[in-house]
């Protein structure tokens, strides 16, 4: 009897771990949904800039911008990882952090420094726990980082880079390729090259499509009059680019997190329900074992009273 | 001779043609931000914030490339006239289209 109140009460706590699991699963959907919704926004944005960047391009004869220079050789560099706030989202934050310290481990391996930004209480933890310092760390980016909040972030970075406290700053985040394809990837958002420039801070997968559409319909003969001038605006448009590219960055790894999170939480409850019925079939053969038993008893009771 | 003649004044003519419906044409104002597409629609006149003062934009308006300033954006259509207030960005004017980049914009 106690085996079967065992398997009852098992059962009871995997169905209600399914309900949760469940919800958490529609959550991350629709949260995923409206992710991806504000990539697709931010798409226009990307062409835009990507077209008068181009147009610029055409009518400046040298491209130069202090964000633009590399410098040679690299001696400090920044690494700003973006993970989740939030766990249970499968393997999400791990491959981002292997994908990171695998390459802290190169840049050791060169005698460089390489200061560190954590963005997410998933990478803080982890770096507290391998006890690496660490120079800032961020928790405000949820599913929803807005504009504002990384313009400042882009902002403290490109201070940074100009006063040559830094020689380069990296990211390493969860990029969004397509709905089956998310890829731990690090780029670097400074130095900025010139041909990310006239990408518009880097394309997605999202927004390739509309650039090669409506870069077909551009007229060929668009002789742009420069208010102030060509190279004043090249000068504003490239901070412009590089704040962007950095905001995509953290619209990529909201809209790969929701994903991640999804997958994760449906091979939860989908776990959930064969465990389920797995103590179903036990319990049910406990049940008929102890009637069995019972009968067998009773009829063992009755023989010894003939 | 004659014919490479001909051939021109047809070529005028097209051009004439042209830039008759082009004179018809209306302007289009487009307005985004990194967040989302703000305004997406037809305009009789646009009247940008640029960084040294107010530029007007009419239909076939030359193209241009500019830098805008804090201000007031706005868009009339039908003597109706929207109004949004800009922080900064970029405008590029052509073929009718005006797109304005900027960080925030907000209708007012």
């Amino acid at each position: 009897m106690a085996k079967l109140r065992v398997l009852v009460q098992r059962r009871k706590a995997v169905r209600n771990i399914r309900k949760i699991t469940r919800t958490m699963e529609l959550i991350a959907g629709t949260r995923f949904r409206r992710a991806l919704d504000r990539a697709i926004a931010a798409r226009d944005y990307a062409y835009s800039i990507n077209e008068i960047a181009a147009d610029l391009a055409k009518n400046v004869t040298e491209v130069s911008h202090p964000l633009l220079i590399q410098r040679n050789p690299v001696k400090n560099s920044l690494l700003l990882i973006i993970c989740s706030n939030r766990g249970l989202c499968g393997g999400y934050n791990a491959s981002i952090l292997r994908e990171a310290t695998q390459h802290l481990k190169e840049f050791q391996n060169d005698q460089q420094t390489m200061r560190l930004d954590l963005s997410g209480r998933r990478a803080i933890n982890f770096f507290k726990s391998q006890k690496v310092s660490v120079r800032q760390t961020y928790t405000q980016f949820e599913d929803k980082p807005t504009y504002a909040q990384v313009e400042q972030l882009a902002e403290d970075f490109i201070r940074m880079y100009a006063i040559g406290e830094v020689d380069r700053i990296e990211v390493a985040y969860m990029r969004f390729y397509s709905l089956s394809r998310q890829r731990p990837v690090i780029e670097t958002l400074l130095p900025f090259t010139a041909e990310e420039v006239s990408k518009g801070g880097g394309t997605t997968a999202v927004s390739s499509n509309a650039t090669t559409a409506t870069s077909i319909s551009k007229s060929p003969s668009a002789d742009y009059d420069f208010l102030p001038s060509a190279s004043e605006i090249l000068a504003e448009i490239v901070p412009a680019a590089c704040k962007f590219k950095l905001f995509k960055c953290y619209l990529d790894a909201a809209v790969s997190e929701q994903i991640a999170r999804r997958i994760a939480m449906k091979a939860a409850t989908e776990n959930a329900a064969d465990l389920i019925k797995d103590l179903s079939r036990q319990y049910n053969r406990a049940r008929q074992a102890n009637i069995t038993r019972e009968i067998s008893e009773l009829i063992g009771g009755a023989e010894a009273l003939k | 001779m004659v014919l490479s003649n001909w051939n021109l004044s047809s070529a005028k003519e097209s051009k004439i043609k042209k830039m008759a419906t082009e004179s018809n044409m209306q302007l289009k104002c487009v307005i985004v931000t990194p967040e989302r597409s703000v305004l997406d629609e037809a305009a009789d006149m646009v009247i940008l914030p640029m960084f040294d003062g107010e530029l007007g934009v009419l239909p076939k308006h030359s193209p241009l490339i500019g830098r805008l300033g804090k201000g007031e954006l706005r868009v009339t259509q039908h003597n109706q006239v929207k109004k949004f207030r800009i922080e900064g960005g970029f405008a590029q004017i052509r073929a009718n289209v005006v797109t304005v980049l900027t960080v925030q914009a907000s209708a007012n």
